[in-house]
């Protein structure tokens, strides 16, 4: 009976590609839909779009030492390296974290508060920084 | 009418909080009575002194900072140890207990007008601290549980002997300090994910900052806080206040680690701290899935998640293989690897196995130093996963390796005391909530039922049963701490403690007798040679240059002390006087019966030199031909020409009267005259009192240009020459002048 | 000049001879360890002389040992695997015992029952077993050192020992090989597919299985007390079960030293601190909920009382028991409990 069993393995092999596509497909469904729903959340609040291109701006740093260093291929003094890049990571990080606390407030913590704590964290991180690149 | 029941009821929960705040006053302050006083007992009983090997490197190194600058200090390089290398002191150590202490020395003379001696600073340093321990404590178990908890683990922390070994008044060691700022990272860390402030997770950091400048174990918080975070996102409890409190900790607390200079790149180059950044990696990972999680519909999100996590994971585990194969990241260092494989230290590393600190622990040992928290403590644990809030999720997972730690190395028992002391005062408060409160049977509840009074004393009777016992166990644990204490943990093993032949206590004061002797007797820059373990105690206590010390970073150069104290003298000699030593001094217990003396270390000595230089020591050439390490007539002929041999026995048999014959107390053997051969290229210095300690002089050149044998053997052959003629002239007392 | 140039030929002669008999011995040498699939040569009382006979060519180290049942040498016993294993580890590197200019074999003798003591033992004054003898090239059979035989036994005393014959011969490039245990090797994969095949059958209740708090709690606790109790300091130094006492009556508990403890202690402990743990989480969840239950009964307070009354006195018993146990290690502990009864011994 090859009819049946072909059958059979037909559909097998097809679940496969379709479970495949459908993957890339939900992705790209996701992909497009969160995208839609980020530029609607920013461009709704002023304070979001301010740190968010604040925090693009510190990628775009990031990403400019670290090509640099690849270039040069040297990455004496090293600690000057890991000072520059550490703010911007750092700096970044601590954008997040006010972004979260901004979106949805933390239970004790006003926004004001949440601001005027990560502006210590921040003065903090530079000093620290600072102090490391000699 | 009501009113007025609410006014009374406000007055009197303002009453009950005064009270509560007066009591707590009152209990702390007993508390840091209790647990300063617990530590002195070696401050009373001998004198205030440094005690052991290690603190007394501290204790140096905290004079040159507060006699000098604090950029002199990070500058240092120290041209009095490790003659004639040197040692980068500055960079290689910890500078955290020599900061605080330097600056609490400062403030006291500056600002409060009271200028102690560095030297008391130091010894009583310790005991400070551990109030200041017990308070980060009870803050830290105020988060977990409440405050009736948080009383009772600060009382515990203050008296417990697991962490009183350590921080004894005059152990001034680096964990006196470590285990104190440890509380306080975990009480800011603690809180910073309760209420994600980013506030919380500054000072944890800094907190962290303080600990890596302090005590090379703070590994152990590099990883157990990455851990604490991946068990709260594996059982999906993730939140953006873990968010916020794990990167502002992981940022700021990482960079500013990098500043020490001991640290210097390790935490983005060692195996130890990549979890620490995987974690960090993870978690921004698990962040931009919640955000997307919100916009997408739940199935879809699992597929993507699932597959996308699985990729990351794979790339990121892959990618630490590669680099540690390409060495750019160093691996498990071997001290860490050890913990997990427990045999790789004995075959590959045998130091490491050998240093008694590094040993398993049996059970007793836990017994000893905690009484009955032991028990308590996982039943504490267990109740703990009753509530499971994401705080005792950290305790639990804190508990469980740490309980892994301490039972195969018994230096980090350390770590394990403060754990055990808040689970079990979690486990002790709960009953005491259930069996100390008797509000429902001096008030009505409310329901109305009449509870006969028979049934009333009957349900007394049970709690106070039930508390009195607990209160009887408190009780006991007092008692054994301080038993503890005072038996066990407060030896200054500088100055050693002993019975008269009347069974009057007797002190051995050897040690400082024979350091001051070197401080007071020899010149400035005199180089001292002596066996690695006394380094540090010469360098404090004799101020003298030291050519090996307890810091065993040059094995090369312990090889060379090693090769000469078991070689002949002719070979002693040029090696010592290569390296410009004037003295050498060792360590010696026949007489007294002390059995850590230099001769039951000679076999660590040979086999060192051994390792460097193999075809001038062999080991077998010290053992007779049945294999027994003998020192009395028996002994072969390497042992007795080497150099510890002469120095440690020379005129030790004629001790015993003139029959020429001495018993070694400690290896049971006689040592006969004949046994010892002469020394003729070192001439003995110093005997302490007791023997313990005998310091020998490189003897000069001599004047005439001799051989130092035919010195020895004229001076001999002169010296019976010489005595029987003075036996012969006797002197003249009634003569006139 | 004829009698020199005929005494040089002689010589010559001599030498490629001598050369020829040593090669020739050293060929010997490889073809007897090869005749053992463990490359370890068997001494027999015929082929001892020709082995450790001089001149010698190579390094030989030889194991006198006996595993007769009579001399009940149990370092024996352990070394009989030992040396195969050092034998195999240097054969592996060099199939045929030559490293550069030197080379090394091993050879064997065992006295398998005493009424027959091989000679070899006798000619080199070899009274006591087990003894490892180096002989290095050149020299008579009488010429050989004494290794040490350290007291660690498995992979410790291997290790010892090679770099004992490394530091004697002056050969570096000898390697440990570890023998690849087969027989775990082939249960941890059995275990392991058996337990996924059976997870995955029972998906679901293994799901709720490892998801359910108590499993975790339990598991955590069990460690722990596992831990607390000594367990690691067991497996690390490979303590013996229990003890024999003078009288040969079974020991249960080291007594007077602190720093070391039987296998059977640990067990003893762990099942105290569980019963003292349980006692305790019983006094803190149970009592409450026995309460509740009986909350509109008359017999509350009486169930109640009994319940904890009855813990706390359990508890006090085996709090007793660790106590008394702990005295027995340190003699001096003051503060043992009073006993409530007399059978806790």
């Amino acid at each position: 009976m090859a009819g049946p069993r072909q059958l059979k393995k037909d559909s097998k092999s097809e679940s496969k590609t379709t479970t495949a596509s459908s993957i890339t497909k939900d992705f790209a469904e996701a992909f497009n839909l969160s995208i839609d729903s980020y530029f609607k959340q920013v461009n709704s609040n002023n304070k979001l779009k301010l740190i968010d291109i604040f925090a693009f701006f510190l990628v775009l740093i990031a990403l400019i030492q670290f090509v640099f260093v690849c270039l040069i291929r040297d990455n004496f003094p090293f600690n000057a390296f890991l000072a520059g890049f550490i703010i911007c990571v750092g700096q970044f990080i601590l954008l997040m974290c006010l972004r979260m606390q901004l979106l949805s407030p933390f239970e004790g913590i006003s926004t004001n508060r949440a601001f005027g704590e990560f502006v210590l964290a921040s003065l903090l991180l530079h000093f620290i920084c600072l102090h490391f690149i000699n | 009418m009501s009113t007025a029941v609410v006014k009374n009821r406000e007055s009197s929960s303002t009453t009950i909080q005064w009270v509560q705040s007066i009591l707590k006053t009152a209990i702390f302050v007993s508390i840091i009575f209790a647990s300063v006083s617990s530590r002195l007992f070696a401050v009373i009983r001998f004198e205030s002194i440094i005690h052991e090997f290690d603190p007394w490197f501290n204790f140096r190194a905290t004079k040159y900072l507060v006699e000098n600058s604090f950029n002199d200090f990070l500058n240092w390089f120290d041209d009095r140890t490790w003659y004639p290398l040197g040692r980068v002191t500055g960079g290689t150590l910890y500078p955290g207990l020599m900061t605080t202490s330097g600056l609490v020395w400062h403030i006291f003379k500056d600002y409060l007008g009271l200028p102690i001696d560095i030297r008391n600073i130091c010894v009583m340093f310790a005991p400070a601290f551990s109030g200041i321990t017990a308070y980060a404590t009870y803050k830290l178990t105020c988060e977990i549980k409440d405050e009736s908890a948080g009383l009772l683990a600060a009382a515990f922390i203050g008296i417990v002997p697991g962490y009183i070994s350590r921080s004894v008044a005059g152990s001034y060691d680096n964990e006196a300090i470590a285990i104190t700022l440890l509380m306080v990272t975990f009480m800011f860390w603690i809180k910073a994910m309760k209420y994600g402030s980013i506030l919380n997770g500054c000072l944890a950091a800094l907190f962290y900052f303080y600990m890596v400048s302090a005590w090379g174990g703070y590994v152990f918080i590099t990883n157990l806080i990455p851990f604490h975070v991946f068990c709260l996102i594996l059982m999906g409890r993730y939140n953006p206040k873990i968010y916020v409190a794990y990167n502002t900790w992981f940022v700021i607390g990482t960079i500013a680690s990098m500043q020490i200079p001991f640290v210097g790149f390790l935490p983005i180059k060692s195996n130890d701290h990549m979890s620490a950044l995987g974690v960090f990696g993870l978690l921004q990972i698990v962040a931009l899935g919640n955000f997307v999680k919100g916009k997408v519909s739940s199935g879809k999100f699992k597929i993507i998640m699932v597959v996308s996590m699985i990729t990351l994971i794979a790339v990121g585990v892959l990618g630490l293989f590669a680099l540690t194969y390409m060495g750019l990241i160093a691996p498990w260092t071997g001290r860490f690897y050890s913990l997990w494989d427990t045999s790789y230290a004995k075959i590959h590393i045998p130091i490491i196995a050998s240093v008694s600190e590094h040993q398993p622990v049996t059970w007793p040992a836990f017994f000893f130093d905690t009484q009955f928290l032991i028990w308590l403590f996982p039943a504490g644990v267990l109740l703990l996963f009753l509530e499971l809030r994401d705080e005792h999720v950290f305790i639990i997972a804190y508990s469980v390796l740490c309980s892994y730690f301490a039972g195969v190395m018994i230096r980090l028992m350390l770590t394990l005391t403060p754990v055990i002391c808040i689970a079990a005062a979690v486990a002790l408060s709960k009953i005491f909530d259930i069996y100390l409160d008797f509000s429902s049977i001096f008030f009505n509840d409310g329901k109305d039922k009449k509870v006969e009074p028979r049934k009333k004393v009957l349900s007394l009777i049970t709690k106070l049963f039930v508390s009195a016992t607990f209160i009887f166990y408190l009780y006991l644990f007092v008692y054994h701490c301080t038993w503890v204490t005072q038996t066990a943990y407060s030896s200054p093993s500088v100055v050693l403690p002993s019975q008269g032949p009347d069974g009057r206590p007797a002190l051995i004061d050897d040690y400082r007798e024979a350091y001051y002797w070197l401080r007071m007797n020899t010149k400035e820059d005199a180089k001292v040679a002596a066996w690695w373990d006394y380094g540090y105690q010469i360098g404090g206590m004799a101020d003298r240059t030291t050519l090996v010390d307890n810091n065993t970073w040059n094995n090369t150069h312990i090889a060379l002390i090693g090769k000469a104290m078991a070689s002949p003298e002719e070979i002693s000699y040029k090696v010592l006087k290569e390296l410009d030593v004037d003295y050498v001094l060792i360590i010696f217990g026949g007489v007294l019966g002390f059995g850590g003396d230099d001769i039951n270390k000679f076999l660590w000595m040979i086999r060192i030199s051994q390792g460097i230089w193999p075809d001038e020591i062999s080991e077998r050439n010290f053992f007779t031909s049945n294999g027994e390490y003998k020192v009395d007539s028996s002994a072969t002929e390497t042992m007795k020409k080497s150099l510890l041999y002469k120095m440690s026995y020379k005129d030790f048999p004629e001790l015993f009267g003139g029959r020429g014959e001495g018993m070694d107390r400690v290896r049971h053997q006689t040592i006969r005259s004949e046994d010892v051969e002469a020394l003729d290229y070192f001439e003995e210095a110093f005997t302490s009192e007791n023997w313990l300690v005998r310091i020998y002089k490189l003897r000069d050149l001599d004047d005439e240009g001799r051989n130092f044998r035919d010195v020895g053997k004229f001076n001999r052959l002169s010296e019976k020459f010489l005595r029987k003629r003075s036996l012969n002239k006797k002197p003249a007392i009634d003569m006139l002048i | 000049m004829r009698l020199g140039n005929q005494i040089s030929v002689i010589l010559a002669l001599l030498s490629v001879w001598f050369s020829v008999v040593t090669a020739a011995v050293q060929e010997s040498l490889l073809q007897e360890a090869q005749k053992n699939s463990n490359k370890v040569i068997t001494l027999t009382n015929e082929n001892y002389q020709n082995v450790l006979g001089g001149p010698r060519d190579s390094y030989i180290l030889a194991l006198l040992t006996s595993t007769a049942p009579e001399v009940n040498c149990v370092t024996c016993i352990e070394l009989e695997s030992e040396y195969k294993t050092i034998a195999n580890s240097w054969f592996a590197d060099h199939p045929d015992g030559v490293s550069g200019s030197k080379s090394l074999y091993f050879a064997k003798a065992n006295i398998e029952t005493t009424q027959f003591i091989l000679d070899v033992f006798t000619v080199l004054g070899i009274e006591q077993v087990p003894r490892l003898l180096l002989f290095s090239p050149g020299g008579d059979i009488k010429d050989f050192e004494l290794l040490d035989i350290p007291l660690a036994s498995g992979m410790e005393r291997v290790f010892s020992i090679i770099t004992a014959v490394k530091s004697q011969t002056g050969i570096n490039d000898y390697f440990i090989h570890e023998p690849i245990d087969w027989s775990s090797f082939f249960i941890t994969g059995f275990t392991t597919f058996a337990v996924i095949f059976l997870l995955r059958k029972n998906q679901k209740i293994a799901v709720s299985f490892l998801t359910s708090r108590i499993t975790w709690a339990l598991i955590s606790v069990a460690f722990i007390i596992l831990m607390l109790g000594g367990s690691m300091f067991n497996k690390m130094r490979g303590q013996p079960l229990a003890g024999q006492g003078k009288n040969g009556e079974i020991v249960y508990f080291l007594a007077g030293d602190f720093q070391n403890q039987f296998a059977i202690e640990t067990q003893v402990i762990v099942v105290l601190y569980g019963i003292l743990t349980s006692v305790v989480v019983f006094l803190v969840l149970a009592v409450p909920k026995i309460s509740s239950y009986y909350s509109n009964s008359a017999r509350r307070t009486t169930v109640v009382a009994l319940a904890a009354i009855s813990s706390t006195i359990i508890l006090y018993m085996f709090f007793s028991a660790l106590t008394g146990i702990f005295k027995i290690k340190s003699a001096s502990y003051p503060f043992t409990l009073m006993k409530l009864t007399s059978f806790f011994s």
